[in-house]
């Protein structure tokens, strides 16, 4: 912080979030727009993610592509976050993002069970996130789907990154939203059961996957069920193998030469002396 | 109360500009001014209040001003035990003072990112002037 305006001495300088380089930041992006450059983008997962309710428990699903601008960052990476041994939690926004802060309210949980010696809470979760989210105004982008079962059964909650919740029986977030929950609402009921749930699931995520960009590769779902279990599945299904496309180009043999290729005619090893007479030792004056 | 003063103050070079460390227009008043990030500004704040722990006021109120007194000479005497010189290498461990405001039983991002003994600061810079700040001379 400057020196002129105020004396924050290194003592008391606030720990958490950085804002050194926030100068820096913005000369970048001043200068950027006037000359039209590129600037780098953060990492987002526009994303499909999906929960429901159904007779016996939930059922959360996510798409796996990140995205960095246009380009594709990450093919194939986790967005079902783990919170508690019963609540689980999609997000969506910036990768970085949704990680670190269910991470951090992870960690919260674990020291509110320590405390407390009961079994969290998805209600609890969701009022934690809800309170992190507000304090940081927006700026902590993390569009989250929560999801769980606790003593009062079977829970989805919604949080938008401004700190707003909803507590519904079956949402969608992310941009390929609108289409998983077309998928949604034609089909979810009251008291479906564990198959049913599941196939809806992933034929909302495959919406998200086909119709929008910003979601792709495979499909992803956790069930919790009210008993306690929780069965996560990473890549559930798998629409869009690129094996069977790299397997499908022809690689000459001439490419692959493995040691033997070259005939070896003759070898000769000459070994480098060092001999100690050649050191001389010259005394430093001082 | 101390960030509404602070504001408001004339600003005045206290020392000269540490060109190497803020770059050559990093330590003049148009800069300063244009850095502030809404999210810096709630940090600062936060850092300085006493999270909503204690109400003195509302204590003062329902409880009588004697109990109100007495929490906050606790807590005062909760941060000035210990005893450790400042910017030494072990910091202070604040066992009383997390519990009594509840820091204990939190974890936030200030708790793992942004540390100051994770800084690559140059350490001390004065241990006078440390122990100065501390005094509050």
């Amino acid at each position: 912080m400057s020196e002129i305006t105020k004396s924050l001495n290194p003592d008391t300088k606030p720990s958490g979030f950085s804002f050194d380089n926030a100068h820096r930041n913005t000369m970048i992006e001043q200068a950027a727009m006037s000359s039209n450059a590129i600037l780098p983008m953060a990492t987002k997962t526009g994303t499909t993610i999906v929960g429901l309710v159904y007779k016996g428990g939930v059922v959360l699903g996510a798409d796996t592509r990140a995205t960095g601008g246009s380009e594709v960052a990450e093919k194939n990476c986790e967005k079902i976050h783990y919170m508690a041994p019963n609540i689980y939690c999609c997000g969506a926004g910036t990768a970085a993002d949704t990680e670190k802060t269910t991470e951090l309210i992870s960690s919260q949980l674990e020291l509110l069970r320590m405390n407390t010696g009961k079994e969290s809470r998805v209600v609890t979760a969701c009022t934690m996130l809800k309170r992190m989210l507000f304090r940081y105004q927006g700026h902590i982008s993390a569009a989250l789907v929560l999801g769980g079962c606790d003593v009062n059964g079977p829970h989805i909650y919604q949080i938008y990154p401004h700190g707003s919740t909803g507590k519904l029986p079956y949402t969608t977030m992310g941009s390929g939203s609108l289409a998983a929950m077309s998928v949604f609402e034609t089909g979810w009921t009251e008291g479906m059961e564990e198959g049913d749930a599941v196939k809806l699931v992933q034929r909302s995520i495959l919406a998200g996957v086909f119709n929008d960009l910003g979601s792709g590769s495979n499909c992803d779902t956790c069930v919790i069920r009210t008993d306690g279990t929780v069965q996560y599945t990473r890549g559930a299904v798998t629409p869009n193998e690129t094996q069977p496309l790299r397997d499908a180009i022809n690689h000459s043999d001439r490419l692959n030469m493995g040691p033997g290729t070259t005939v070896v005619l003759d070898t000769k090893f000459t070994p480098r002396k060092v001999s100690l007479e050649d050191v001389t030792v010259t005394e430093m004056e001082t | 109360m101390d960030t509404m003063e602070g504001a408001t103050e004339i600003p005045m070079m206290k020392s000269p500009a540490n060109v190497m460390e803020a770059g050559p227009n990093g330590n003049n008043l148009a800069t300063a001014a244009s850095r502030v990030h809404p999210v810096d500004q709630l940090q600062r704040a936060e850092a300085e209040s006493t999270g909503g722990f204690l109400d003195l006021d509302g204590v003062r109120r329902l409880y009588g001003s004697g109990l109100a007194m007495r929490l906050a000479t606790e807590r005062r005497m909760a941060s000035q035990v210990g005893g450790r010189l400042p910017g030494l290498e072990t910091p202070e461990s604040n066992a009383m003072l997390d519990t009594l405001t509840g820091n204990d039983l939190k974890i936030d991002f200030g708790d793992f990112l942004s540390r100051n003994e994770n800084a690559p600061d140059m350490g001390v810079s004065d241990p006078h002037a440390a122990m100065a700040r501390k005094l509050g001379l």
